[in-house]
């Protein structure tokens, strides 16, 4: 039982899970607002890096954490112009994005460092116990002590999140837009701001989630270290229905699964085993749960203007 | 008149990729300059590093060779309007499928067995288009996100046959060498250009012909352009998507047995740098037309062949050519939209 | 005295068509302002000028007497007029009250006030008797709730003018009735209505006055009282309709379609066709007329094995086709013109070329083995293009650079000239102009006189009478009368569409 159930279990799920929900909050923000986001993976890279250099160049881990926001910002603005503005189809606009993002990072990472492996340690957001709350019974123990600030706003940005969806106007119109956009231009909804807005945020998400890699549990940049944790957000984001609550879930059911391969390695269950169970779980639930878990209808389509 | 109009589409449909190839390389010219490099000598020691000589230009060809492949498999099911982002997992599948036949059915002839692990890989690859060709016209799982979730499938699939039943002793992540009956000759020794790249050239002829010459062909690119008309008037619509969606995986799963078998010599997990995602960039490139996508793979190869001559000659990092890969694209893809724009003639009323 | 809305003089050009060419509309307040025409006539045009989604090329609109510019839908808005579109534009995964708000959202401390809002919508509701539930998702209402969905849209803006685009295209007879007690309901409140339709029952039935449209122009304005359907109809035609076309007399030969007690399957919850049997013999124009949404769609799917019968049986020569694929039934001698062009018609695309083997593709004249011969087909199309007297620059050019009647040609040759035994024509002459409209007429006739067998379904109940040896009238999937069109009178017809004819066979 307490190996299958421990509170180092459960530390271990949540510090794998983060960078996945917040990831899926990312997901969700852009195509929500109709646009396909392949291109979370090249985001979150781009805030890793960006995090630890400006981490590394101020000396202030927080302002690397602002700097991979900002990055991320950037990148969502390139995809919302390339997207949006020039009509490139959004997966290829993201696979390009993801392209760019792998060899940009190499070789700013060898115009600055002359190393193309690995940044030098950069300044990392240190963990932190949240006084009175660490004191309830097992709660505290998981989440309060001892904990990533970096999770702890992920996890408000999950309510955050769930709050702008579905009682804001902004996410009422996201819904919409998402689903109908031609019935919310005709409501007069401001449709191509509101999707600059939705990717943009998205973007920012995605850099935050990016610096939890580099500067959260890490203090380092490495190459290509998101290593598949955008795509396995987008994993995420679907198996979690697009919804908030449901991404968190979803990422905590994975990294759970995964802390528990670590934990038990003397049972030698192949990690490639556990790795696949994100993706195979996602197509499990497309095809047999189909009725119910349905992509927004409009994303990815271009509105017609 | 009628010729007239044909050359000036075919002309514009040049422009585009030709011109996003400039902007990219403009980009490129100012950031070398940023770096205090100079453009020319960094272009020249590329271009030389890719043609220079027999051995740099059989190189080129060399790193050409998949792309071709996966040009092909990306255009075949981007003509029946749907996206095999999955070209990646499926030449895994294919890459380490051929291996295990080259390693394995050691007591065929050297005829069949290169014959053997290339069908074999085929069909590795096609199985693993099939599963998302099938959720998509089943279960209506759109097709980007089933191959999309599949490449890693097949990543992590590939990456524990490796490690776990197929490993070579040692500390690399790679299996047993295949035996010499599987390997595809080498053209140009001690390059590792091989018959995998004249394969890869008849099948640029073979799918022009598939694509544009054939009834097959025909329903493709009708199902692909409307669905809807394409079911009026009799095509078998999930058919010709799940057929499309195979024959791409094949070529995926061929490409990959191009590494393994011509290559490598064996199966390397983790061998490929994005060969499948770049192929969608090759595809874009050589605007979903086999002659075009050749010589946008050729062009690919140049880059990759010629970057680290460039990174020996100057201090530009190589990854500078993984950068203008990836601002092709997006010039390509949007310069479509503007160029639709200007020649847009439609009067909309 | 001033009026809710006038527009005078109003003119809008697209390139060289004349869309709107001085027109006028005067609607007077707490009234139904019907405005007629037929397809093209400027309607839709005017009422986007009126919305402020065009902006007129010259012309004056004032509201309450007071002269405005409606430069977009927010300032149309702001002046109170609202407009509930043909085609909803409603988010299906949304409830009731999100729909009505998006757009509008009543915020209190940044939040949507949820409750708020419900009430209001309740409040609408219950006023005018909509029976509208504020929680429900939009998607699961039937048609004719979703357009009340749309209406409570409308006076949640607080409209004073709402303008009505062919709101009973989509309606049930039932639903029909529904809308009109809403709409009288509305006017009873001190609101105006613009009710667009090119349904002269209605019209009569609803209008207190009316603006006849044609050819951009407005050619009558006269209130209810003073009209008869006669007239309007004269205005709205230009002539006096329901003119005869000659048919030849006609022997008709063998049976070529049977179709005996069939039911279809129903596909994204539409009308399916239940327990439907009819014959049509070589020669033969079988006319089948409904209101749209009446199962006519199923018809023609289950036809031409586009969609799957649950019960019953199709013959074609006698020989079982129920349950063949599309392509093995048009090996068998079936053409299809679908009614809609652009959509299921052609690719447009693709150049004509590839468009005009669409459907003949498995031919074996078109083929070398697998492979397509391109000279047959090639010259196969340059025979349409000159027997159809088709205008296109050339074989190459894509399909959506011909003129909607052009594109109409391409489809009629394409599917005429492998000489079928049956040809089922769907809204052959939807959109298109008057020209075309006869050609396509002729067309259809001189295949009777071949011995061809032809199923014509079609909205307009002028063409199917005028076209039809024999009709029958669809309603709710099922036939409410099938026989001799003359047989019937015109208001009976009406009756069994509206499905309150009594069965006559």
């Amino acid at each position: 039982m307490s190996r299958f159930l421990s509170i180092e279990l459960i530390r271990s799920c949540i510090r794998i899970a983060t960078p996945l929900w917040i990831g899926a909050l990312a997901g969700i923000f852009s195509e929500r607002s109709g646009v396909v986001n392949i291109a979370l993976e090249g985001m979150m890279l781009a805030g890793a890096f960006g995090g630890a250099v400006v981490s590394l160049c101020s000396g202030q881990a927080w302002i690397g954490v602002l700097a991979a926001i900002m990055t991320g910002i950037a990148c969502g603005l390139f995809h919302a112009v390339v997207s949006l503005r020039c009509r490139t189809n959004q997966v290829i606009s993201g696979v390009a994005i993801n392209m760019l993002m792998s060899g940009l990072t190499i070789f700013l990472m060898q115009i600055l460092f002359g190393n193309k492996a690995q940044s030098p340690t950069a300044p990392r957001v240190l963990e932190v116990t949240i006084p009175w709350f660490d004191k309830i019974p097992i709660i505290g123990r998981i989440i309060f002590e001892d904990v990533s600030p970096i999770t702890l706003i992920g996890l408000l940005l999950v309510v955050v999140t769930h709050i702008i969806l579905y009682y804001t106007r902004w996410g009422l119109r996201m819904r919409a837009i998402s689903e109908n956009p031609q019935a919310a231009i005709a409501a007069g909804v401001h449709v191509h701001k509101l999707q600059y807005l939705g990717v943009i945020t998205s973007g920012a998400l995605a850099g935050f989630a990016g610096s939890f890699l580099s500067i959260g549990v890490l203090d380092v940049f490495t190459k290509n270290m998101t290593a598949g944790r955008g795509f396995m957000s987008l994993a995420v984001m679907i198996f979690g229905r697009w919804k908030p609550f449901g991404s968190l879930a979803a990422s905590l059911f994975f990294g759970y699964a995964m802390a528990l391969q670590i934990s038990l390695q003397e049972w030698q269950v192949p990690p490639q085993f556990v790795e696949m169970i994100p993706y195979f779980a996602t197509l499990v639930v497309l095809a047999f749960v189909s009725g119910k878990v349905r992509p927004p209808a409009a994303t990815g389509k271009l509105i017609d203007r | 008149m009628k010729s007239g109009m044909k050359q000036d589409s075919a002309f514009r449909a040049m422009v585009a990729p030709l011109l996003s190839v400039v902007g990219a390389f403009l980009v490129g010219t100012v950031i070398i300059g940023l770096l205090g490099e100079d453009p020319l000598v960094a272009y020249a020691a590329l271009i030389n590093g890719a043609l220079g000589d027999v051995q740099a230009l059989a190189n080129t060809l060399q790193k050409a060779t998949p792309y071709i492949f996966g040009g092909l498999a990306v255009m075949i099911a981007s003509k029946c309007g749907m996206f095999n982002i999955g070209v990646e997992g499926q030449m895994y599948v294919g890459a380490m499928a051929a291996a295990w036949a080259g390693f394995t059915l050691t007591y065929l002839g050297r005829g069949a067995h290169i014959i053997a692990a290339l069908l074999i890989a085929g069909i590795a690859g096609g199985i693993w288009s099939f599963v998302p060709a099938i959720l998509k016209v089943r279960f209506g799982v759109n097709e980007v996100i089933g191959t999309l979730m599949l490449n890693y499938i097949a990543y992590s699939l590939t990456g524990y046959l490796t490690v776990y039943v197929f490993k070579e002793p040692g500390v690399m992540p790679q299996t047993v060498k295949i035996a010499d009956t599987a390997a595809l000759s080498l053209l140009v020794p001690p390059s590792r250009l091989n018959t995998g790249f004249l394969i890869s050239i008849a099948l640029v002829a073979v799918t022009y012909v598939l694509v544009y010459r054939t009834l097959w062909g025909y329903n493709l690119r009708t199902t692909g352009a409307n669905p809807a008309a394409a079911r009026y008037s009799g095509v078998n619509v999930s058919f010709m998507r799940i057929s499309a969606l195979l024959v791409s995986g094949v070529l995926a799963g061929l490409m990959g047995a191009e590494r393994s078998l011509g290559v490598y010599s064996r199966f390397i997990s983790s061998f490929s740098p994005g060969y499948g995602f770049t192929s969608i960039a090759v595809s874009l490139l050589g605007r979903d037309n086999p002659f075009g996508i050749l010589i946008a793979a050729i062009f690919f190869g140049i880059l990759e062949a010629g970057g680290p001559a460039m990174s020996i000659a100057t201090e530009v990092p190589r990854e500078l050519l993984s950068i203008l890969q990836a601002i092709i694209i997006i010039f390509v893809a949007s310069g479509a939209y503007i160029s639709k724009m200007l020649s847009d003639r439609r009067v909309s009323v | 005295m001033n009026f809710a809305l006038e527009a005078r003089g109003i003119k809008k050009y697209f390139g060289p068509v004349k869309a709107n060419d001085d027109l006028d509309l005067r609607l007077q307040r707490a009234t139904v302002h019907a405005v007629v025409g037929e397809n093209g006539a400027g309607k839709s045009t005017l009422m986007k000028i009126l919305y402020g989604i065009y902006q007129p090329d010259s012309g004056e609109i004032f509201v309450n007497g007071e002269p405005v510019t409606i430069g977009s839908p927010d300032v149309a808005h702001r002046l109170g007029i609202g407009m509930v579109h043909q085609h909803f534009t409603l988010v299906g995964p949304l409830s009731v009250t999100e729909n009505v708000i998006l757009g509008v959202e009543p915020c209190t401390r940044g939040l949507i006030d949820y409750k708020f809002a419900e009430q209001q919508v309740r409040e609408v509701s219950n006023r005018y008797n909509l029976t509208l539930e504020p929680t429900d998702i939009v998607e699961s209402l039937p048609v004719g709730l979703q357009q009340r969905v749309e209406i409570i849209k409308v006076l949640f803006r607080e409209a004073r003018i709402i303008i009505l685009d062919e709101p009973t295209a989509a309606l049930t007879p039932a639903e029909t009735s529904d809308l009109f007690r809403i709409i009288r309901d509305l006017v009873a409140d001190g609101r105006s209505v613009v009710f667009i339709t090119h349904k002269l029952n209605e019209v009569m039935e609803i209008a207190d006055d009316i603006t006849v449209i044609r050819d951009g122009r407005s050619v009558g304005s006269l209130t209810k009282d003073a009209a008869t359907e006669k007239e309007l109809a004269r205005l709205m035609v230009g002539r006096d309709v329901m003119f005869s076309i000659s048919k030849p007399e006609v022997t008709a030969g063998e049976v070529v379609l049977n179709v005996d007690n069939l039911t279809s399957e129903s596909v994204s919850g539409d009308q399916r066709i239940e327990n439907v049997s009819f014959s049509i013999r070589a020669g033969e124009i079988f006319g089948v007329v409904g209101v749209a949404g009446n199962g006519q769609d199923a018809l023609e799917e289950a036809v031409t094995g586009l969609r799957r019968a649950t019960q019953g049986r199709i013959e074609l020569m006698g020989k079982d086709i129920t349950g063949l694929s599309t392509a093995q039934i048009r090996a068998m001698g079936v053409a299809h013109i679908p009614a809609n062009r652009t959509a299921t018609g052609l690719v447009m695309d693709f150049p004509l070329s590839d468009n005009g083997l669409l459907g003949h593709q498995y031919r074996s004249i078109f083929r070398n083995g697998p492979f397509i011969n391109r000279k047959a087909v090639n010259e196969w199309i340059n025979r349409l293009i000159k027997d159809f007297n088709i205008k296109a620059p050339s074989l190459n050019a894509p399909a959506f650079t011909l003129s909607g009647g052009n594109q109409q040609k391409l489809i009629l040759a394409r599917e005429m000239v492998h000489e079928p035994r049956l040809l089922l024509a769907v809204q052959p002459t939807r959109g298109v102009d008057i020209a075309s409209i006869e050609m396509i007429h002729k067309a259809l006739i001189e295949a009777r006189s071949r011995g061809v067998a032809i199923l014509l379904i079609s909205n307009e109940l002028d063409e199917i009478l005028s076209l039809s040896d024999r009709i029958a009238v669809v309603y709710s999937g099922r036939i409410a009368g099938i026989g001799d069109p003359a047989s019937f009178t015109v208001e009976e017809i009406g009756l069994m569409m509206a499905g309150a004819g009594k069965e006559v066979v």
